[in-house]
């Protein structure tokens, strides 16, 4: 066997399935409760509208008992104004309806993505490392997209079709309660065609639920293992497991189209039956004289109404159904406790400014448990002081500036600013003083400016301008058609590696940090942008403490002491000339590192 | 569109009697009721009340079974052409070139077999069937107006064309909003997966606040852009109620004078309101069906862009003959994105020798085993295996011949036995239990609660790097190829392992062909030979000896090797990694 019968099944008891919406429901009201007076308003105008909706009927009996036999043609057309009256009034109370419940939908879907996404900002790594991007991103998207759905479509479209449905019913026993039960004499096999229908269209959709989620795993392994398939002529076997899941969601499909299909005549057919009984014991009151020919068109046409809610049953359901799943999604999130949820922990200590004293005590981190990535690190950093890591790929330097910015918590030991545990403080105090410089510079798709103060306002105009000149960025922006406005594209792939570059240092710079942690770029540039970058780092490390991960033999030889890591512990420590003569490890680094460089350049 | 729907013209028709009979029948609905309503004025040559009543059960008892006919079998076939389309773009997509997995990310392949096939579906089930009803009951029901009076039907359909008119309006409208929507719900989306992405960065500098403001901006302006459709969108409905409520109001007023006059019955005025109330619904589907016919269109030629890739030549042309399993690459020239993978290169190795090919990142070796297995194809110059054109064969027969080993093996989410039976499916569990043996994966496999049977999960998560990498590796021994690729495959594994398995390779496989690409000096040093490459050519050529001695490129990677070898083993001390020194 394979893995295709095994695939998707694991859906639960349909008992729990109730009280699981039901509380779902009741969450979803945090987010309503704000909007109560628009919702109530748009409630309010959605009952008038539906009593409106009773009023043609009424107007056609009055038409056909009063003006007619009379041949009162005033009255004729009395009733026909009132009629268009009544259909103006309808259009606009139906219309602002539509807007006010629209917009009132809109914001409450605005303010839960809005508080989803703040709360994604409190996450720490522990989630973003473990949870793919695409899969948070529709949570904050389509899923939220869906719940918007539940609102408009779902519950309001409801509570409209019972207004109009007791709004019928009520009217029909006042004008003649005999003929009423009878026009009503059909609606118990109405309601148990409908809960038959309703087992049946859940069933079928969860059917089709499981198997097109099959058939998405087949297809999502197939064209992400292509090559596998290729070489080893994997596709008849891979045709198969398709076509099993292909050919179930067809059957699934059937089944209920069938129920569909069954379903809608038997609906039309109950409500001609309807009329018919209407026609024919009313009629016969008609000739009794215990009823005027206009009621007994009213009861026509009131009946007719009556069925047309029923029409689009299943459509509902099937919203509602998406939107309860999806709700369900979103709560998985917001019930996860963020990490970085720093605002209200009051007792952390916050820093304004850091002279620049850092001290590893015995430090050891670990990501998986049978992975050390430090172990037992020790250093201390001096105020002014300037700190090269170098070593291996993998040797753990750019975990120790997370460490140092808090990303994580040490496993063991602890880390000093100014002699406080970093873990006594609020990590964001202490990042506000640091200017960090990544590896791969990320640019959000938003104006050079936005990038450069990463939407600080509290930058100043000095400082912003000192920064681009500073870090020779200015030469980079001034190029730009734009100048400082212009906007990057996503990621901001319009710019080069090395003017990525500059505009990073000029981030890093504009807050005018306290401490630099630098991890440099391997990849290389032009030689004139590289002259660029030499100086601007030149710029950027004067006077300040700071700690370079270095891959340039420019930064290591200018760096006040070189920590030289290896797996995870420090092996080696002193100044590039120091270590040089030692020929040991950082020797070996160096000549790998820069060797065949230093050979071309001889 | 029309080859597809061929199979189920018997359906089609049948459904195609169900709509004309379901119209024909709700036209009649309002008919019979005036006839039922007349028959109450006491009109003695007349029928009594309870035939009409009766005849407008069988009527719709009749129309209900036609209906039945109609969704039952469209909506059926449109299910079934979803089904054979599916199939067929699956089938496809699988046997198209590699090149074109370069040009369609996956996710994009998984939309429009997913969305896009969803839409033409509408189009052809829903879409069609809904246009079908209302041309139908609109002629229908205009027939049989005509017949009660000529005057009241003009003046009920005179604000019809309104309605048309109100469809296109709302709908040109309606597109460039929506398409707003979309855009700003692709903004939307951006803003998320831009700070998931960079979050490394806003952290770093603490901006969350900013981020928050950002996204706050874009949820802001989808939701004036959602706002601005509804303003147009929701004017629809009610505007259509209005149309219809006039065409209501018209007939009241006109129809009532008519019947004072005496020139029609009161019956007849209730059936023209029936008849409003009844091409309401279908006038308003014209609108929607017009939006599933644009939408329909459009996906249907993605799907076409998609089909219009041809396909490998799985099982066109000949076997390819067994042989010992000699390569010769001659002139073989692969470009791609401007830049030369491989630069005019000629390589030959003979049959049964064990060759490394060796050369820094980018040099092309990876693309000389792809060239092998006709996963790329070479711009210029021929591959051949045994004297015969990689190109001039059956592709499934030339792949079974050649056993490729990646780095990083896809596993597919089945057991491990499966996984390695991919290799040779007819494999019986002793063969699968010896290879496994070699791979050094028995003793691993016996501590899993399931032994072989045991699912591996996608991609193979529940397994380390280094027992998926063994995985991948039983799997390509167990073909007992004429030639074996493996491209990095060791590099999760310590080298002693490496050693034993390439040691006993000769004992199930016999002497065959093997190209080794590898960084590791005591890998590259069991080679009888070594083709050292950079940018796309062959730079040297020669025994592991020659090359040093040579002091070119190769002793300049060895060199470079031992370097990064001691670095690693912990050279603080002066220890050297113990295997580097035997192959030194």
């Amino acid at each position: 066997m394979r893995s295709g019968a095994r695939i998707g099944k694991h859906l639960g008891a349909a008992g729990d399935e109730h009280r699981k919406d039901a509380k779902i429901l009741l969450r979803v009201t945090d987010w309503v409760r704000p909007y109560a007076t628009p919702l109530a308003v748009s409630l309010g105008l959605l009952f008038v509208a539906g009593l409106l909706d009773l009023v043609g009927p009424w107007l056609t009996k009055i038409a056909i008992d009063q003006a007619i036999p009379h041949g009162d043609r005033a009255l004729l057309a009395k009733v026909c104004l009132g009629y268009v009256g009544v259909l103006v009034a309808t259009f606009l109370i139906g219309y602002v309806q539509y807007l006010l419940l629209i917009r009132t939908g809109q914001s409450i879907m605005h303010d839960l993505r809005t508080d989803l996404f703040g709360h994604l900002q409190r996450m720490g790594f522990s989630y973003f490392d473990r949870t793919p991007v695409g899969t948070t991103v529709s949570r904050v998207t389509s899923d939220v997209e869906t719940l918007n759905e539940l609102l408009t479509s779902g519950i309001v479209t409801i509570i409209a079709d019972v207004v109009t449905l007791v709004g019928i019913t009520i009217v029909l026993f006042w004008m003649n309660p005999g003929l009423a039960i009878i026009s009503f004499a059909v609606l118990p096999f109405l309601v148990g065609a409908s809960v038959f229908f309703r087992k049946k269209a859940r069933d079928g959709f969860r059917a089709t639920r499981e198997r097109v989620a099959g058939m998405n795993t087949v297809m999502q392994e197939t064209f992400s293992g292509i090559e596998v398939v290729k070489l080893f002529g994997r596709e008849p076997t891979n045709d198969v497991l398709f076509e099993e899941q292909n050919a179930g969601c067809r059957d699934a499909w059937t089944d209920t189209v069938r129920a569909f299909s069954i379903f809608f005549p038997i609906v039309q057919f109950l409500l001609a039956l309807a009329l018919a009984l209407i026609l024919w014991n009313g009629g016969g009151r008609v000739i009794q004289g215990a009823l005027t020919f206009g009621e007994l068109v009213a009861f026509l046409q009131y009946v007719q109404r009556f069925f047309v809610p029923l029409r689009d049953l299943s459509e509902k359901y099937n919203v509602l159904q998406a939107a309860m799943a999806a709700c369900e999604r979103i709560f998985g999130i917001l019930d996860r406790t963020p990490e970085e949820d720093f605002e209200r922990q009051p007792d952390l200590g916050r820093v304004t400014r850091i002279a620049g004293e850092i001290e590893f005590e015995n430090v050891s981190f670990r990501y998986r448990e049978d992975e050390p990535v430090l172990e037992n690190v020790s250093f201390r950093v001096h105020p002014g002081e300037r700190v090269a890591l170098v070593g291996a790929t993998g040797a753990g330097k750019s975990t120790v500036l997370s460490l140092l910015l808090g990303f994580y918590r040490p496993t063991s030991g602890r880390i000093l600013i100014d002699g406080q545990d970093l873990a006594s403080l609020d990590p964001r105090t202490v990042r506000q003083r640091i200017g960090m410089v990544l590896q791969d510079v990320f640019l959000f798709s938003a104006d050079v400016e936005w990038n450069v103060r990463m939407g600080d306002p509290s930058i100043g105009e000095d400082d912003f301008e000192r920064s681009l000149s500073t870090s020779r960025a200015k030469a980079v922006v001034d190029r730009l058609p734009q100048g400082k406005a212009e906007l990057l594209g996503e990621r901001g792939r319009s710019l080069s590696v090395g003017q990525r570059q500059l505009l990073s240092f000029a981030r890093a710079l504009a807050r005018d940090p306290d401490v630099l942690l630098l991890d440099e770029a391997t990849s290389s540039v032009d030689a004139e942008t590289e002259g660029l970058i030499q100086e601007a780092l030149e710029e950027l490390l004067r006077g300040r403490t700071s700690i370079v991960v270095a891959h340039r033999l420019s930064t290591v030889r200018d760096a006040d002491r070189l920590l030289v890591f290896h797996q995870g512990r420090v092996a080696e420590s002193g100044t590039h000339d120091e270590l040089l003569a030692r020929r040991g490890l950082y020797a070996r680094l160096v000549e790998l590192q820069f060797g065949t460089r230093e050979e071309e350049a001889a | 569109m029309l080859p597809w729907l061929r199979p189920y013209r018997t359906s089609i028709a049948a459904g195609a009697v169900g709509v004309l009979g379901t119209n024909l029948l709700s036209a009649l609905g309002p008919w019979l009721l005036k006839g039922g309503i007349d028959s109450l004025r006491g009109d003695a040559a007349g029928r009594p009340v309870w035939h009409w009543a009766l005849a407008l059960v069988a009527a719709a008892a009749a129309e209900g079974f036609f209906r039945w006919l109609m969704r039952w079998r469209l909506i059926g076939v449109s299910r079934d052409v979803e089904y054979d389309l599916r199939r067929h773009l699956y089938e496809h997509l699988q046997r198209v070139p590699m090149r074109f997995f370069e040009r369609f990310e996956v996710g994009d392949l998984m939309a429009r077999v997913t969305n896009d096939l969803n839409s033409v579906r509408m189009f052809i089930g829903p879409g069609l069937m809904y246009t079908a009803n209302t041309v139908l009951v609109l002629s229908f029901s205009i027939v049989l107006m005509l017949r009660i009076s000529p005057e009241l039907t003009v003046i009920a359909l005179a604000p019809l064309p309104l309605v048309t008119v109100a469809v296109v309006f709302v709908m040109k409208h309606v597109h460039v909003r929506a398409t707003r929507v979309q855009e700003g719900f692709a903004a939307l989306t951006s803003r998320v997966r831009e700070n998931l992405e960079g979050v490394r960065v806003v952290k770093a500098f603490a901006r969350e606040d900013s981020q928050r403001q950002l996204f706050a901006e874009a949820s802001h302006e989808y939701r004036e852009r959602n706002l601005d459709l509804a303003r147009v969108q929701r004017l629809f409905l009610p505007a259509m109620t209005l149309f219809t409520g006039t065409a209501m109001a018209l007939v009241l007023w006109r129809g009532g004078l008519l019947v004072m006059e005496q020139r029609i019955t009161l019956g007849s005025f209730v059936a023209f309101s029936g008849y409003l109330a009844l091409l309401m619904w279908p006038m308003a589907a014209l609108g929607w069906t017009l939006n599933l016919f644009q939408r329909g269109r459009a996906s249907w030629f993605r799907l076409q862009e998609l089909l219009a890739e041809p396909t490998e030549a799985l099982d066109g042309a000949g076997s390819l003959p067994p042989g010992d399993g000699e390569i010769r690459f001659e002139h073989v020239t692969v470009e791609r994105a401007g830049r030369k993978l491989l630069d005019d290169l000629d390589l030959t190795i003979p049959a049964r020798q064990l060759v490394a090919v060796v050369g820094p990142t980018g040099s092309g070796k990876s693309t000389v085993a792809r060239l092998l297995a006709r996963l790329i194809e070479a711009d210029q110059g021929t591959v051949s295996l045994d004297g015969l054109s990689v190109r001039d064969w059956d592709l499934v027969s030339l792949r079974r011949q050649l056993s490729f080993v990646p780095q990083e093996g896809f596993l597919f989410s089945e057991t491990i036995a499966e996984n390695v039976e991919l290799g040779r499916p007819d494999a019986t569990r002793a063969e699968i239990q010896g290879i496994a043996d070699l791979a050094q994966l028995t003793t691993e496999i016996q501590a899993f609660q399931e032994g072989f049977d045991s699912l591996v999960g996608e991609r193979g998560v529940t397994l380390s790097g280094g027992q998926r990498q063994r995985v991948t590796l039983a799997r390509a021994l167990i073909r007992q190829p004429r030639v074996i690729v493996f491209d990095d495959a060791f590099s999760n594994m310590d080298t002693r392992t490496e050693e034993s398995i390439l040691k006993r390779l000769p004992e199930v496989l016999g002497q065959v062909t093997v190209v080794l690409i590898s960084h590791r000096l005591a890998t590259i040093r069991r080679a009888e030979r070594i083709v050292y490459l950079e940018d796309g050519r062959v730079v040297e050529d020669g025994t592991y000896e020659e090359l040093l001695e040579r002091a070119g490129a190769f002793a300049r990677f060895v060199r470079r090797q031992r370097l990064l070898a001691e670095i690693e083993a912990g050279a603080a001390n002066g220890a050297r990694g113990d295997d580097e020194e035997e192959a030194a």
